[in-house]
């Protein structure tokens, strides 16, 4: 019973399967170690965090097992991340260090940048639509849609500024109106005497159509009034 | 002849309730009680009360309460320090130590506005790794009893005064009680007389410990007259424990001391107090199960959160729950059992709510500290603890929703309780008494280790386990391939074991295969049980126990503790249903600690043949399946 000797712990929550090995690992508990992940990573999961933080490995046949592991987990599309801070391990993977992905936690894991939360939910969503990008493509889209959203914007805001200059007019020439109908009131105000004792005609009050309503009428009357000067 | 000099201290249990931390009618008369006895006969005391007690004095007795820190205050009464909850703090991690410690402290200080200067605890657990705990937590002395300071010293005559002991660069000092003199301190006053002239002349300040039953109220102001009449009549020197370290030098040193006295229920003899966890198995497994809840908070949870589910924790490190004592005073009850494992899996509860974590996991660990793995299985309804090297048996079965482990009693020789462990039996057997006997020799049970892998699937999670069991039946030994699968649904509260049996002789086999569970039970007092066979309804405490055959759904309900299971076979299977009895304070075994089910079915097998059986377990809470 060599698989006795390996403390094991699993966890799941949504896509992420958490995989904890503790203890010292040798030559005797090669197999059984494979043989337990291998059967744990076949089962369902997007994100796969080994965390090897209390493990110790004696031998380098392990490095090749975790290789194989990485593989697996890309060929099922997912993300196979190493958790460790001890020295030890950092000596124990240096070879690959620039193939895994080592974090020292979950917690620090989901606290890297950008690129890393659009890998993860790159991977989520491809295994749900089965799409597939690279992550310069879907960078490269989405500066484009980005892109698009910046025009819409800009023409947006400038619709909106020259909106605002037309409202901006109307509204000067509504008060240019006011003022000079005011002016208007009090200037008829003014004549309004003389009006009432008939010395003053007021043009505005005579309706010209009752005068040009008679084209032959009128003309007679400027001709009249021409030959009386 | 001198007067003896004697330092007495009176200490008080809290007693067992199922209710969380009622007030209790008996600590006010403890109190009024105590104030009287100091008043009357003007003694000096020390005092060690549970941290609830003085609580509870705080709220509803606070003229005893002032009149008591006046008593304080003239060097009368001494007030001793301990655990909150009075725990056998050795069997604890050192942070679950310390909280017991400061909470009961702090509490001494504000109420009684005395800080405490002793350690007491009732069992007088007592080990040499305690040292620094305590001197760090402030105390100069710790009693321990006198027989364990006799077997450190190697003497065999009395020991009186005090030793210091060192560990780790701290020191504290040992003070040894009596438990000869504190007896007969309650006794009448000729056996006292007695006592007290057995005893060596010198100028050395006697210490004697003695409790105060509160289960008992009635008898509390005769217990009082009479130590009072007793202290008068003896006309003792008293003076309280800490007086003894102005008034006398240092006997000596010891290193290496293992304490334990009385009430927990260990032989004559025992030396500490984890032989309690040996001799019991329910003590054992609420012991671990404790320590991995506090595992389980230190390693996904930090600050406040932590110190929350720690203090939760710190109820259960009651010395109730692990005493090898009847009634409601040890872990031979089924409701301090039941109290227990409710208190134990509601905290895991919370830490998996705290943590964000949907309570899926596998976790394959020494859980049991045996030297070996177990595979603790949970989703967020159900839980249960596999021994896969002990015939891939369940340990523990906890229906969450309803806050229970069903497998929590013993087995009827008294042996760990198991679910689904599995027998082949002589094809002879036919009356239920016969087959009892056979799963109690154990001859045909199926219990060599087994290997074990874990399969995750969408909507489940299986233990696969497969081993080659070698079982005695007829006087023949019989050699079977098992592949025995264990699988949980992740959200659901139902479990699915299936066998696969193949006869790997080259001989023919025939008898009996079958699996046993153990499963812990109330007394069958009232209607909230009820047991249905094929839809049947069977009257529990009259018709056991009992044989039924070809059984295809049996259904099992407790209505006070609002859990239900039933069990569904793929192939109709025999039933034997026993009573597992233990006993009460009488020899006869009476008191139903559980029920014992035995499933089994005929099996002829041909040499290389295979055989399928399956069984499912739903659970519910109100007994409704859907």
């Amino acid at each position: 019973m060599k698989a006795d000797l390996i403390d094991l712990f699993v966890e799941e929550s949504g896509d992420e399967v958490y995989i904890r090995l503790k203890g010292t690992f040798g030559f005797t508990q090669l197999a059984p170690v494979r043989e337990k992940i291998e059967m744990l990573l076949s089962g369902p999961g997007k994100i796969w965090f080994l965390d090897v933080d209390k493990a110790r490995f004696t031998i380098q046949e392990y490095l090749p097992m975790f290789l194989d592991f990485l593989e697996k987990i890309k060929q099922k599309e997912g993300l196979f991340v190493l958790l460790f801070k001890g020295d030890s391990n950092k000596r124990f993977f240096n070879p690959y260090s620039h193939i895994f992905e080592i974090h020292p936690s979950r917690a620090a894991y989901r606290k890297t940048g950008f690129f890393k939360i659009l890998k993860k939910v790159g991977a989520t969503y491809s295994k749900q639509t089965g799409l597939r990008l690279s992550p310069g493509i879907a960078v490269f889209l989405l500066i484009i849609l980005l892109g698009w959203f910046a025009t819409l914007f800009a023409i947006i805001q400038n619709q909106a500024t020259e909106i605002q200059e037309r409202d901006a007019s109307v509204m000067e020439m509504e008060t240019q109106r006011h003022r000079l109908q005011s002016e208007l009131e009090d200037l008829q105000a003014m004549v309004g005497p003389l009006r009432h004792l008939g010395l003053i005609v007021d043009s505005n009050s005579v309706s010209l159509n009752s005068k040009v309503n008679n084209w032959t009428n009128y003309l007679d009357m400027l001709e009249r009034e021409r030959r009386a000067k | 002849m001198n007067r003896l000099k004697l330092s007495l201290l009176l200490y008080v249990k809290e007693p067992f309730s199922k209710d969380e931390h009622i007030f209790d009618e008996n600590y006010r008369l403890l109190a009024v009680e105590i104030k009287k006895f100091l008043e009357t006969s003007k003694v000096r005391l020390s005092l060690f009360l549970p941290g609830h007690i003085i609580e509870a004095w705080a709220k509803h007795c606070i003229n005893e309460l002032i009149w008591m820190r006046g008593a304080i205050r003239e060097g009368r009464l001494e007030i001793v320090g301990g655990g909150f909850y009075d725990p056998m703090l050795p069997l604890f991690p050192t942070r679950l130590q310390e909280l017991q410690l400061q909470k009961h402290f702090s509490v001494v200080e504000k109420i009684f506005q005395a800080e405490p200067s002793g350690y007491f605890n009732s069992s007088m657990a007592w080990e040499i790794g305690m040292t620094e705990t305590l001197a760090k937590q402030g105390f100069n002395y710790a009693l321990v009893s006198e027989d364990s300071l006799q077997e450190s010293l190697g003497r065999s005559t009395r020991v009186v005064g005090w030793f210091t002991t060192e560990d780790r660069g701290a020191v504290i000092r040992l003070l040894p009680v009596a438990q000869d003199l504190s007896l007969a301190l309650v006794q009448d006053y000729s056996s006292l007389s007695l006592k007290v002239a057995s005893l060596p002349e010198n100028e050395k300040i006697w210490v004697a410990a003695i409790s105060v039953n509160l289960n008992r109220p009635e008898n509390l102001h005769s217990f009082f007259e009479k130590l009072a009449l007793n202290l008068i009549e003896s006309d003792f020197q008293l003076w309280t424990l800490s007086h003894i370290f102005e008034q006398q030098m240092s006997d000596g040193r010891v290193n290496l001391l293992s304490s334990v006295g009385t009430d927990l229920g260990l032989p004559t003899g025992s030396h500490s107090c984890r032989e309690l966890l040996i001799r019991r198995p329910e003590s054992n497994f609420m012991h671990k199960s404790l320590l991995a809840a506090n595992r389980h908070a230190s390693s996904l949870l930090r600050g406040s959160d932590l110190s929350s589910i720690q203090n939760q924790l710190l109820p259960v490190m009651a010395p109730v729950y692990y005493a090898d004592l009847y009634e409601d005073q040890g872990v031979r009850s089924p409701v301090v059992r039941w109290k227990g494992s409710r208190s134990i899996i509601s905290v895991e509860d919370k830490i998996a709510k705290m943590a964000d974590f949907r309570g899926r996991s596998v976790e394959v660990t020494d859980f049991l500290m045996e030297g070996y793995r177990q595979i603790l299985v949970n989703n967020s309804k159900m839980g249960f603890l596999l021994e896969q090297n002990n015939g891939a048996s369940l340990r523990s079965l906890i229906y969450k929703p309803s806050l229970v482990n069903m497998v929590s009693a013993f087995r009827q020789n008294g042996d760990v309780p198991v679910a689904f462990f599995d027998h082949l039996l002589d094809p002879s057997l036919h009356e239920i008494k016969q087959i009892e006997a056979a799963l109690d020799d154990g001859a045909g049970s199926l219990k060599a280790p087994y290997d074990y892998q874990i399969e995750r699937a969408e909507k489940h999670v299986d233990v696969m386990l497969r081993s080659e069991q070698i079982a005695n039946v007829s006087s023949k030994k019989h050699v079977f391939h098992i592949d025995k699968r264990f699988a949980l649904p992740w959200n659901d509260s139902s479990l699915n074991v299936s066998y696969v049996l193949s006869n790997t002789t080259f001989s023919e086999f025939e008898g009996y295969f079958g699996t046993e569970l153990n499963l812990g039970a109330r007394n069958f007092d009232g209607r909230s049980y009820s047991l249905k066979i094929n839809g049947s309804k069977i009257p529990l405490r009259s018709a056991l126990p009992l044989l039924y055959p070809d059984v295809s759904l049996m259904e099992f309900k407790d209505g006070l503790l609002s859990y239900a299971f039933r069990f569904t076979f793929s192939k109709p299977a025999k039933v034997a249903l026993s009573l597992i009895l233990g006993s009460d304070r009488s020899a006869a075994p009476t008191l139903v600690q559980g029920i014992r089910l035995f499933f089994f079915w005929n099996l002829t097998m041909k040499s290389q043949a295979s055989e399928t059986y399956k069984i499912q377990m739903d659970l519910s809470r109100r007994g409704f399946f859907l």
